[in-house]
């Protein structure tokens, strides 16, 4: 193995991850300000004290990922679409205040969107350089960022946004990797023959749970099914990258999909 | 990226590239789309800038220290299976607490400066040296057990 294996194999690691290590810190809430007064206090006390043992204070452990609220007990996420709006979306209607990193904001919700809560809230904008209010949609983070395809009253996640880890895991790492093995996470080319066609997928929207006979939440694209193995699909793709060995530079072929559970169960 | 001009190129070319693939290409998370993009970009810049015996910044040091990770033996032409390499290091981070996980990405995907990483995490620059030399050490075994050691 060279280092520009391993460079490159870290260079395809989970999009989440890429993500989470790059997302704003949290802010120390105020009772962890306070407790680190309180330790320094007891460490100054203890040095104060010849002979006595030090031991290193540990560092938070607490992570921040992209900016969240919790409303009703359900954690909500900006959604990866950054869907921002100027006026109040339809059928969504006044919640209460929630609070988004620190900062107290009014939130919108919709009974027949439960997934969904729009935050009116001050956004600020990279090009014109100025802020304003608008609302923002946050998700529900066990849909967040998930690429799903629907077929036939099942429901299919992309090997993608598949996590097979964390507390509520769409597949097992056992099935992930078994699939990952044998398919990959897109596979370039054709479909093999044992792929039927399905048709074309109808768009159901980001940041949704398709639940049409042959679904999709992130475009409209055209899907194949196992026949050997109906817990699997394929939906055509295309996608472009430095150039290739032989200069390519735009690829055409499939995304994997995997049969997922409920993701709301 | 050492020159701030190659940098500024790498990025209007990542703007090319996503305006190229999207749609039909729509990516679950934009910002690791988007990264992961330039972070080929710069590579390649960076592998032709060394062969003309430029570069610098942090590349340099971020392939001196994945050495370390690499598994013994001697070096082969012969063709990985890229995919259970990729699998093998997924696993590696998924098994790791967050903290840990982000400290690895920042420094082998980000190509992040210690410097930076200390500050991010509210660390010292030796804490979180001696965090990626275990990671390195850490990511080196995972690799043998993988079957990586030739």
């Amino acid at each position: 193995m060279k280092r520009q294996d391993l460079l490159e194999a870290v260079g395809n690691i989970h999009d989440r991850w890429v993500e989470e290590a790059h997302a704003p810190r949290k802010k120390t809430v105020g009772w962890m300000k306070w407790g680190a007064l309180a330790a320094c206090l007891v460490i100054t006390v203890v040095l104060l004290l010849p002979g006595t043992a030090l031991q290193k204070p540990q560092e938070p452990e607490a992570m921040a990922g992209p900016p969240s609220t919790e409303i009703n007990g359900i954690h909500y996420i900006l959604s990866s679409y950054l869907e921002i709006e100027t006026e109040l979306p339809q059928g969504f209607e006044y919640g209460g205040v929630g609070e988004v990193d620190g900062q107290s904001w009014e939130y919108y919700v919709n009974p027949d969107i439960p997934t969904w809560v729009y935050v009116y809230q001050e956004v600020y904008d990279n090009i014109t350089q100025q802020s304003s209010m608008k609302y923002v949609r946050y998700v529900d983070s066990r849909i967040r960022g998930k690429d799903y395809i629907s077929y036939d009253g099942r429901l299919y996640v992309s090997m993608w946004s598949a996590a097979y880890w964390g507390e509520n895991p769409d597949v097992t790492r056992e099935r992930y990797e078994q699939v990952e093995a044998e398919y990959g996470i897109r596979m370039k080319g054709q479909a093999p023959a044992n792929f039927v066609h399905l048709g074309k997928a109808e768009f159901t929207g980001h940041d949704t749970i398709p639940d049409l006979p042959l679904g999709c939440n992130t475009g409209s694209p055209e899907v194949y099914l196992n026949t050997e193995d109906e817990t699997i699909l394929l939906a055509g793709t295309v996608w472009h990258t430095a150039p290739d060995a032989n200069g390519e530079q735009r690829h055409e072929g499939y995304n994997l999909y995997i049969l997922c559970d409920d993701p709301l169960k | 990226m050492a020159d701030h001009r190659d940098a500024e190129e790498c990025v209007s070319d990542t703007w090319l590239r996503a305006w190229n693939s999207m749609p039909p290409q729509r990516p679950a998370v934009l910002s690791a789309f988007l990264g992961k993009i330039t972070r080929s970009l710069c590579l390649n810049r960076f592998r032709h800038d060394h062969a003309q015996k430029r570069g610098g910044g942090q590349l340099p040091l971020v392939l001196e220290e994945l050495d370390q990770a690499l598994p013994g033996g001697t070096e082969t032409e012969e063709e990985l299976d890229r995919r259970q390499l990729e699998q093998t290091i997924n696993g590696f981070l998924a098994a790791l607490p967050e903290k840990k996980r982000a400290i690895f990405v920042c420094r082998y995907w980000y190509a992040d400066s210690i410097d930076s990483i200390a500050a991010r995490f509210g660390m010292s620059r030796g804490g979180v040296t001696m965090c990626l030399s275990r990671l390195r050490t850490d990511l080196r075994e995972c690799l043998e057990k993988g079957g990586y050691a030739l």
